[in-house]
């Protein structure tokens, strides 16, 4: 496994950055909101999202289980289950120069979408493929469906993408999902969503239910498949150590919010909100004490009556009276590329230097976030 | 012959979340009816069935059975004095519905009990103890499932020339368990892996306090739901046998009201209509009454509404 | 990081063991081989179970010959017991068991015995000629059920909680409790005799008497116009199960994660509802095609005494009132044996249509 310096990291990133210039963006998310319907009232899952998703990069999702992320990430591709709509928001996606509102697109444009422009790969691989069907005949369906009907062209390309997953096509395309791992169909599902070339590819989950050693390579396939062919990712986990190994930028969820966001090393290292910076103590490897793990006190807010003011001011430590109780604070320019929606976000930092001093030394440079192992507990578990 | 044993509980059956100890039970059954409640089709499946119970058993108590023979009023029409017209022998209808339900109700309900018991001490048994004797059970069972049941019972029926319709609900139970108990024997083992029960295990309670006081009330749903799917399929067999003439055509039962007046040709009757329909009408309720809080029911139970055979 | 090819035996084949030592043990752990070997002992055990319950009985057929020609005919009982013992030429006499090797040897050779009622009559031929109208009715009507059932089961899943579900379902439930004689006594009262949709009379037979029997036009018509009233009924008294368990099946596939993601991989849906949900719905459906044949077959001893349709189960009602029991076996025996056998075809459908069987082997139970 390559381990970059990370010095090398931030400049490799400035210069993807620099490189890409201002029309860079391939999904350009803005204010979108979504509300299930239940019998107590709406449950504002996602409340008033901005991010911009830029061309080659991988950004990571992270939060505790029923922040929202999953229903982000399905919303994108107009997925959601039933009971749940988009109540506000636009979407839209760029390509060649040219720009589709998806949200605006009728079914057979939303059809289209998905998969050849957007691949959303949902949770759980084990069940991701209809078990009367050979593994073949649903890439065939899978291209077909997008008018591709040359089979020799769709077996090529499948082969291909089989042996870029290092699985060995001629065992796999003729088998039916049963006769295969859990983890081999992970990697097929993975070589299925790069079959039409999409720009976009979202990853829910991409590790949950795989034992450790398959987590691995999962994650060094996703890092050499992404250089090799240049896909944009987004990904939603609650494994901070994936997201530290697979992310260019991260951005954290809360109460069906983004909190912060901003370039993995930063978030990791420099984080800005007490809400990050909580996730990242509750991670153990990130300290080299275990002791000094400590879980965020309390639980998240229940999303149909939110608190006024911060919605994680009931369970911030930075929390101060009158502001934080009475005003949602937007997200703040905190550094380069960095946003955080906390009012108090310089307490955070002086705490952070502290912390640092205290130990002397500077975490800055000498914790690479690389270090996290992919077997760090998950923060669901404590949260 | 090779035993097709299941191992795993049908989904149906691992979709009923287990508690422990009667209390749950009970506990459980109260929720049931809460929800049954704000259920609309087992609610009115619920009256449904009620309101014939009251008939059938209350019923009795106010509305004389009318045994006078009227050789000029016979086939009459519905009027005042017959609400439902009179039969072939000129007597009142209405109170021969009032009181057919009783023998026919009685007689799914012993069916039933006798059908549920059997399946759930041989599959809970069958579970438990595993081996040979699991073997042996569930591969009569299967057996028997692949019966022609009707044909079977009335051959049986013909043979024995029961006295009495309640000989029927003995054979009914003794021929319809097995469908039951597949289910039972799949939620008995799932239950017998869990931790309490070996702990239960461990601790030197008896066998049959470990089926008694864990299994047992774990399953209280499903069993309900089987029991009337049971009260169901004995009152259909008990009115077809009635039909076929193979059970004896003495006494006041639905089935019996209905056999004479297709016997006697009032089916044919215009004025009539209502003799045929008031026991017919009667069955229909009752039965359907059943359905819908089964149907209901195995929504509480099982939101995901798998499929059950 | 490591180059993971996969090796041979990481697909999930079933274990293939020494090819000598367990051809026999592989033979019978084949699918096929298996549920043929389960219907054969089924067969057996009936075979067994009727002929036990039938020699053991506490009455015989002679003291109903008796009653019935001394109550009928005014005959005396000596009269009465000589004509018997003349005309039921049975050694009921001889030793159980030899009588009991004696019948499955019969049976082997479809020698069922011969009628007592209609002496000399042999049961096989009594069968031949009844049952093809009767499995003619039940099979059209459980493959129309079956086909209307899907359909409506469909419908009612992908429509669920609006009108058209609560219909459906309600249709279904309403249906499901209704005894057979019922629904053919409300099918002769209102659509015969007060609507006159149809002719009751006419209706009667397997087909209008005298009429010339072969594959010719107006026989064939005649034999539909015969046949549509059981054909309905059967139909409309199966067709809430398979509503019940389409629809259940249905709504589960729906919330397959695979049916989610052919969502998200853009396949149209008309694809979907055929190839990913109906495919996978259908498949738990076809096991209980043989349940559904035995309780259509039930259902037969009613219609057929209803509507006077000259089947099997019209003869099987015949038999039970005459108490003639080589027929009564002979007809539950050869009842049972297409149910079995429809079981087994049932079976191995189910094995060639899911791979997960045909490939992996073992039970679909």
């Amino acid at each position: 496994m390559q381990t970059r310096s990370q010095q090398q990291r931030r400049q490799d990133r400035d210069a993807q950055v620099a490189a890409r210039g201002a029309d860079g963006v391939v999904l350009s998310v803005r204010g979108l909101s979504v509300e299930y319907r239940a019998r107590r009232g709406g449950v504002k899952a996602v409340r008033n999202v901005d991010f911009d998703l830029y061309k080659g990069e991988s950004l990571a999702l992270i939060g505790e289980s029923g922040c929202g992320k999953t229903t982000l990430a399905t919303a994108l591709v107009r997925l959601l289950v039933r009971m749940a709509t988009i109540s506000e928001g636009e979407v839209l996606y760029h390509r060649d120069g040219k720009t589709v509102d998806v949200l605006a697109l009728n079914e057979g444009g939303m059809r289209h979408f998905r998969w050849k422009e957007c691949a959303m790969v949902f949770q759980g691989a084990l069940n991701a493929f209809n078990p009367v069907l050979t593994i073949a005949r649903q890439f065939q369906d899978t291209a077909q469906a997008h008018g591709l009907d040359d089979k020799a062209e769709i077996d090529r390309r499948s082969r291909d993408l089989l042996r870029k997953v290092q699985l060995d096509p001629d065992r796999v395309l003729p088998s039916y999902p049963f006769e295969l791992s859990g983890g081999m169909r992970q990697r097929v599902l993975m070589a299925l969503a790069l079959l039409l070339e999409p720009q976009i590819i979202i990853l829910d989950e991409p590790t949950t239910a795989l034992d450790i050693l398959t987590q691995r390579n999962i994650i060094d396939m996703l890092n050499g498949l992404r250089k090799e062919l240049g896909f944009t990712l987004l990904f939603v986990s609650h494994d901070l150590a994936m997201a530290a190994e697979l992310a260019d930028r991260v951005a954290t969820m809360y109460a069906g919010r983004i909190i912060e966001l901003g370039d993995v090393y930063d978030i990791f290292n420099a984080p800005r909100h007490p809400y990050t910076y909580g996730l990242m103590k509750a991670t153990p490897t990130l300290h080299d004490d275990a002791s000094e793990m400590v879980s965020i006190e309390g639980s998240p807010p229940d999303l149909i009556d939110l608190p006024p003011g911060c919605k994680f001011h009931p369970r911030c430590a930075f929390m101060e009276e009158g502001k934080c109780t009475t005003e949602d604070p937007p997200l703040l320019e905190v550094g380069k590329r960095h946003t955080a929606a906390c009012w108090f976000w310089p307490k955070v930092e002086a705490t952070i230097e502290e912390e640092k001093a205290a130990k002397g030394v500077s975490r800055l440079n000498e914790a690479p976030a690389e270090q996290l192992q992919a077997s760090a507990p998950q923060v669901e578990g404590r949260a | 012959m090779s035993t097709t044993a299941t191992t795993r509980p049908t989904p149906a059956t691992a979709a009923i979340k287990p508690k422990a100890g009667w209390q749950h039970a009970l506990g459980d059954i109260r929720n049931t009816f809460r929800m049954l409640r704000r259920n609309r089709g087992g609610f009115i499946g619920f009256l449904l069935v009620v309101g014939m119970l009251l008939i059938s058993f209350v019923g009795p108590l106010f509305v004389e059975l009318d045994t006078v023979n009227r050789i000029s009023r016979v086939f009459a029409p519905a009027s005042r004095e017959f609400p439902l017209g009179t039969d072939f022998q000129g007597r009142s209808v209405w109170p021969q519905v009032v009181h057919g339900g009783r023998q026919a109700i009685t007689v799914a309900l012993l069916a039933a009990t006798i059908s549920t018991v059997i399946s759930v001490v041989l599959g809970a048994l069958s579970a438990y103890i595993g081996g040979r004797t699991d073997s042996l059970i569930t591969a009569v069972a299967d057996v028997m499932l692949t019966l022609p049941q009707f044909i079977l019972l009335a051959v049986l029926a013909a043979i024995y020339r029961p006295r009495t319709v309640f000989f029927l609900a003995v054979v009914l139970g003794l021929i319809t368990w097995p469908a039951l108990l597949r289910a039972v024997r799949a939620q008995a083992l799932s239950i017998r892996e869990r931790d309490y029960i070996e702990a239960a295990r461990s601790l030197g309670l008896g066998r049959w306090h470990v089926i008694v006081s864990e299994i047992l009330p774990n399953m209280a749903g499903f069993i309900i739901i089987s029991f009337i799917l049971s009260m169901t399929a004995a009152m259909i067999a008990q009115v077809n046998l009635v039909a076929l003439g193979l059970v004896p055509i003495s006494g006041t039962n639905w089935a019996i009201t209905i056999f004479k007046a297709q016997q006697t040709g009032a089916i044919y009757f215009p004025d009539s209509l209502f003799y045929i329909l008031g026991p017919i009408i009667a069955i229909v309720i009752f039965q359907f009454g059943l359905v819908l809080l089964t149907r209901s029911l195995e929504e509480i139970f099982n939101p995901r509404l798998r499929g059950n055979l | 990081m490591a180059t993971e090819i996969i090796q041979p035996g990481q697909v999930r084949r079933p274990p293939v063991s020494t090819p000598a030592a367990s051809a026999l043990g592989r033979l019978l752990n084949n699918y096929v081989v298996k549920s043929l070997l389960k219907a054969l002992f089924t067969i057996w055990f009936v075979a067994t179970l009727i002929f036990f319950l039938v020699r053991l009985l506490p009455s015989n057929p002679i003291d109903v010959f008796i009653q019935e020609a001394i109550v009928m005919r005014g005959l005396s009982v000596d009269q009465a017991r000589v004509e018997a013992e003349s005309l039921f030429a049975l050694d009921l006499d001889r030793p159980l068991p030899l009588q009991y090797l004696d019948y499955l040897k019969q049976l082997v050779t479809f020698n069922l015995g011969q009628s007592i009622v209609s002496k000399g009559t042999p049961v096989s031929s009594i069968i031949m000629t009844f049952l093809p109208w009767t499995l003619f009715t039940v099979g059209t009507g459980l493959l129309i059920s079956f086909v209307l059932g899907i359909v409506l089961g469909t419908l009612a899943a992908y429509r669920r909680g609006t009108w058209i579900d609560n219909v459906i379902s309600t249709f279904a439930a309403f249906m499901e409790g209704i005894p057979q004689f019922v629904l053919g006594l409300v099918i002769i009262v209102f659509f015969g005799v007060r609507l006159q949709w149809f002719n009751i009379a006419s209706q009667r037979g397997a087909y209008t008497p005298g009429i010339e029997i072969g594959l010719n036009g107006p026989f064939l018509w005649d034999v539909l116009k015969h046949a549509w009233l059981p054909i309905v009924a059967y139909v409309l008294t199966t067709v809430s199960r398979w509503i019940l368990l389409m629809k259940n099946a249905t709504t589960a596939s729906l919330e397959e994660d695979y049916v989610n993601v052919a969502r998200a991989r853009g396949l149209e849906d008309r694809r979907i509802a055929s190839a990913y949900v109906a495919r996978n719905s259908i498949l738990p459906l076809v096991t209980y095609a043989a349940i559904a044949l035995g309780f259509s077959l039930g259902g037969a001893a009613i219609f057929e005494q209803v509507f006077v349709y000259r089947g099997i189960g019209q003869r099987l009602n015949e038999a039970l009132n005459a108490r003639d029991y080589p027929v009564m076996q002979g007809i539950l025996l050869v009842l049972t044996i297409s149910v079995v056998v429809s079981n087994l075809l049932a079976d191995v459908l189910y094995g060639r249509i899911d791979p997960r069987i045909r490939i992996a082997g073992g039970s679909r139970r």
